[in-house]
């Protein structure tokens, strides 16, 4: 009798056989209604949009809309490879970006320490505030403040110099100096909002770590780099990570700061120049969908490419901090 | 690790079916949408002739300019007299200047359906717009109702509005003509006894210039601003015409009949010019910051400008000769500088001029009879025209005389753009006009002559279509916009960069561009024969 039951047991269980994917959406199905919103918002605004990159190689015409547009294969990339600024607009853009990642998180990481250390409350806030302004700033007031500065006739720098007798520079027909300028402006403007990041991970270090330091003699600097470093490691991998997707997009998707600060002065693009302005640029006259879609395609791309490889070299290095 | 990436996998599959069923459900929408508009059109094509009376509708109109307070006042105003003749109310869509474009362009994109709309060559491109399919053929239309508007307009100015055979447009008859000189501040040209008047070129000007720079420091002796670039805007200086815009390589001589297609920075008076540039910015004629400034109206409006280009139709000496005192161009942006006007380049009549202001009906028009008709009103009826313009009589204006009238200040409504609705002969003269214009209609006689008299342009009425060289047209742009500003505004040596310049122009693609601009010119020429 057993036996039976067992067996028929056995034979209902091979006849319907639930994959394991629906039988744990059966079993927390609640759970899974809750998440239902919140997935179904994300396909609609993140996923679906993600259709209209057929644009890129079509000759668009909204008329005819997405499904009646003359496919027209990879000729809206051509522009763009057949450019002779190619090579160094993408140079500049990656280059900086570099830089852009390297000195902003490294500052933005021992300016959170120093703060860290203020033992007055006010001042800590005080200095944090006046840091994290100028990421409020938009770009274009940015041009201005810097154009009062590096304007030629009538720029604070250049009064200076002229007062010291020393001659003035033409800063906006210079593109030596914009190496320089722009790192400094990123800076700025960003420096104040990672430091506002890593300010609040250190808060979550537990004081213990420090004690058990000063038991042994570590000083603020040994401290800071042996307790702090590696404990914000996490935080700085996820932002490195949130980053590199974004690497070929001049200053990572903010690229306010390469169309204005410049004030499109031509002879600095050597200096000046990303893909994002440059397409800006060549395509603002045309009004070219599919060219223009083109572009963010190609970026995209590569910056999922990117997002991949550091992914990877990161979970090689440590597996719990990757992404995926 | 093999069983996660098999997981992962799978998942992937998964996204990618739901993306399958997704895309498939889209692409049913997106060919179903579409089709009902053209039935609906259709049947209301065919309905409505039939009915002797008129239904009432609504027409939906764009036009940019700067937003009013007391627009609605005007509009009901508008429709008082609108309804008793056509049985139609408009609504007006007033959208600011700088947004309009770019509003247009999504209105357009998204297929809303709207009435009608103001179009030109410099916003809501009226030939891109013609290319997508955003306005309505108007042939049959205007042969119906609005034969008044027709004769009334000259046939250069329809010709303007053809694009392959068939009318995308009602041009609005304004002042378009485009003749050039400059503008020099009364006070410096009588303080230095300047000849003024004998200036026949630019490079006329240097003595001048040199003789503000010593003698005013405060000011600014050539105003210069991008947007005002003598080289690009006034081709007809260096006897070039531009086909499409000025910027992009390929122009033709005005007296070459035989029309032949040449890169206008490649000619000898590109060189010329920049190099007069160079001296005249190494002088310190021009302002050091020139190739980045974006407009020069701080400049203006503080009245530090003593001399630059100008657009000019009727200048000093014309209004002078009819008995008309004009404060000049300078005292628009400061009342308190007046000008001398000089014009030495004889007005031309181009397409680009010609179509600098045209009113339009949608493609996705329910009513395109009444747009039509409501159309002719706005060329026709003077009344109406000039509602649209100035406002309610007593509420925005006062009239000071039979033609004349004075604006009240803060009144809520000033718009003055009577270029803007149609016949532009129609309007009232304001304070802002030369002092006895009105008498006999003598202010708007001078550029309606003008515009009848003004010779026609060799390739009057052709347009370039740029999509077969799209991607040279980019890179080209792009090279430009890298180096024309700094060459064309003296800030670096033509002798080293103009080579440097012309050669990034060959790279990007000049010559290709040029080669299409002539075939296309050449086709133009053999149908239009």
């Amino acid at each position: 009798m057993q036996d039976l039951i067992l067996q028929s047991k056995q034979k209902t269980k091979k006849k319907i056989r639930i994959p394991p994917f629906i039988k744990e959406l059966v079993k927390n199905k609640t759970i899974y209604l809750m998440m239902l919103p919140g997935l179904l918002f994300i396909l609609i605004v993140y996923y679906l949009p993600m259709i209209g990159v057929v644009i890129a190689f079509q000759e668009f015409n909204p008329f005819k809309g997405i499904w009646g547009s003359k496919w027209v294969g990879f000729s809206n990339f051509e522009f763009l490879f057949r450019s002779d600024a190619v090579w160094q607009i993408t140079l500049n853009t990656i280059v900086y970006n570099v830089i852009f990642m390297v000195t902003g998180l490294g500052l933005a990481l021992a300016m959170a320490i120093m703060i860290n250390e203020i033992s007055n409350r006010f001042f800590a806030g005080f200095y944090k505030s006046v840091i994290l302004l100028p990421y409020l700033l938009s770009w274009v007031v940015a041009e201005y403040l810097l154009y009062s500065f590096l304007s030629i006739d009538k720029g604070i720098i250049n009064q200076l110099l002229q007062a010291f007798g020393v001659e003035p520079v033409q800063w906006y027909s210079e593109p030596f100096y914009w190496r320089f300028i722009m790192p400094a402006a990123y800076i700025w403007k960003n420096v104040g909002y990672y430091a506002v990041i890593f300010a609040a991970g250190i808060t979550s270090i537990s004081p213990e770590y420090y004690e058990a330091a000063k038991m042994d003699g570590a000083n603020k600097l040994q401290q800071a780099l042996k307790i702090t470093v590696p404990m914000l490691m996490p935080i700085t991998i996820t932002l490195v990570l949130l980053q590199a997707g974004k690497i070929f997009y001049a200053a990572f998707g903010d690229w306010g700061m390469f169309y204005n600060l410049p004030r499109e002065s031509g002879v600095l693009f050597s200096a000046t120049n990303v893909i994002d302005t440059y397409v800006f640029r060549a395509l603002k006259q045309m009004n070219d969908f599919g060219m223009s879609s083109a572009i963010g395609l190609y970026q995209s791309v590569v910056g999922f490419i990117l997002v991949l490889v550091s992914n990877w070299l990161i979970r090689k290095y440590d597996r719990d901090s990757a992404l995926f | 690790m093999v069983n996660k990436t098999k997981t992962w996998a799978s998942k992937l599959v998964l996204l990618c079916f739901a993306f399958t069923i997704v895309l498939a459900g889209c692409g049913k929408d997106a060919t179903t949408t579409p089709e009902p508009t053209p039935t609906k059109n259709e049947d209301k094509t065919t309905d409505q002739p039939k009915e002797s009376a008129l239904t009432p509708v609504e027409l939906t109109y764009y036009f940019p300019n700067t937003p009013q307070k007391d627009l609605q006042s005007v509009e009901d105003e508008l429709n008082k007299l609108v309804q008793p003749k056509i049985n139609a109310t408009i609504k007006l869509k007033l959208i600011d200047w700088g947004s309009y474009d770019e509003k247009m362009n999504v209105i357009i994109s998204s297929g809303e359906p709207y009435d009608i709309a103001f179009t030109s060559t410099w916003t809501n491109n009226f030939y891109q717009g013609v290319a997508k399919g955003a306005f309505a053929p108007l042939d049959e239309l205007i042969e119906k109702y609005a034969p008044d508007t027709k004769s009334s307009v000259p046939e250069t100015f329809w010709k303007a509005v053809k694009v392959k055979g068939a009318t995308y447009g009602v041009p609005n008859f304004q002042q378009s003509t485009a003749g050039y000189g400059y503008l020099i501040q009364k006070s410096v040209a009588d303080k230095y006894k300047f000849d003024w008047k004998s200036v026949t070129k630019l490079s006329d000007l240097t003595p001048m210039l040199e003789t503000i720079k010593k003698g005013e420091p405060t000011l600014i002796p050539w105003g210069y601003s991008k947007a005002i670039d003598p080289f690009l805007t006034a081709t007809p200086m260096f006897h070039l015409e531009a086909l499409g815009d000025s910027k992009t390589p390929g122009s033709i001589y005005l007296n070459d009949t035989e029309m032949k297609v040449v890169n206008q920075y490649e000619t000898p008076e590109f060189k010329e010019y920049v190099t007069m540039m160079r001296d005249w910015y190494m002088k310190g004629y021009v302002r050091k910051e020139a190739p980045t400034l974006k407009d020069d109206q701080a400049d203006l409006k503080a009245g530090k400008v003593a001399a630059q280009i100008g657009q000019i139709d009727i200048d000093t000496t014309a209004f002078e000769q009819a008995g008309m005192s004009a404060p000049g161009r300078f005292s628009n942006s400061n009342k308190d500088v007046q000008s001398y006007d000089h014009m030495f380049i004889k007005p031309l009549l181009t397409t680009d001029k010609a179509a600098a202001s045209i009113t339009a009906i949608s493609a996705s028009s329910p009513n395109k009879e009444r747009a039509m008709m409501f159309i002719n009103l706005l060329n026709t009826d003077k009344q109406i025209y000039n509602l649209i313009n100035w406002g309610v009589e007593g509420k925005h204006y006062k009239k000071v005389a039979d033609n004349r009238i004075e604006t009240i200040a803060d009144s809520g409504f000033k718009i003055s753009s009577p270029w803007e609705f149609g016949n532009m002969s129609q309007t009232y003269y304001t304070e802002a006009d030369a002092q006895g214009a009105e008498v006999d209609d003598k202010g708007n006689k001078l550029w309606i002559d003008l515009n009848k008299n003004a010779p026609a342009s060799n390739a009057m009425g052709f347009v370039f279509d740029f999509t077969p060289v799209k991607s040279e047209k980019a890179n080209v742009d792009a090279a430009i916009d890298e180096l024309y500003y700094a060459i064309a505004t003296g800030s670096i040596d033509p002798e080293k960069n103009l080579p440097v310049f012309l050669n990034r122009l060959k790279d990007a693609g000049a010559d290709k561009i040029i080669a299409e601009k002539q075939k296309q010119l050449d086709e133009w020429r053999a149908a239009n024969k």
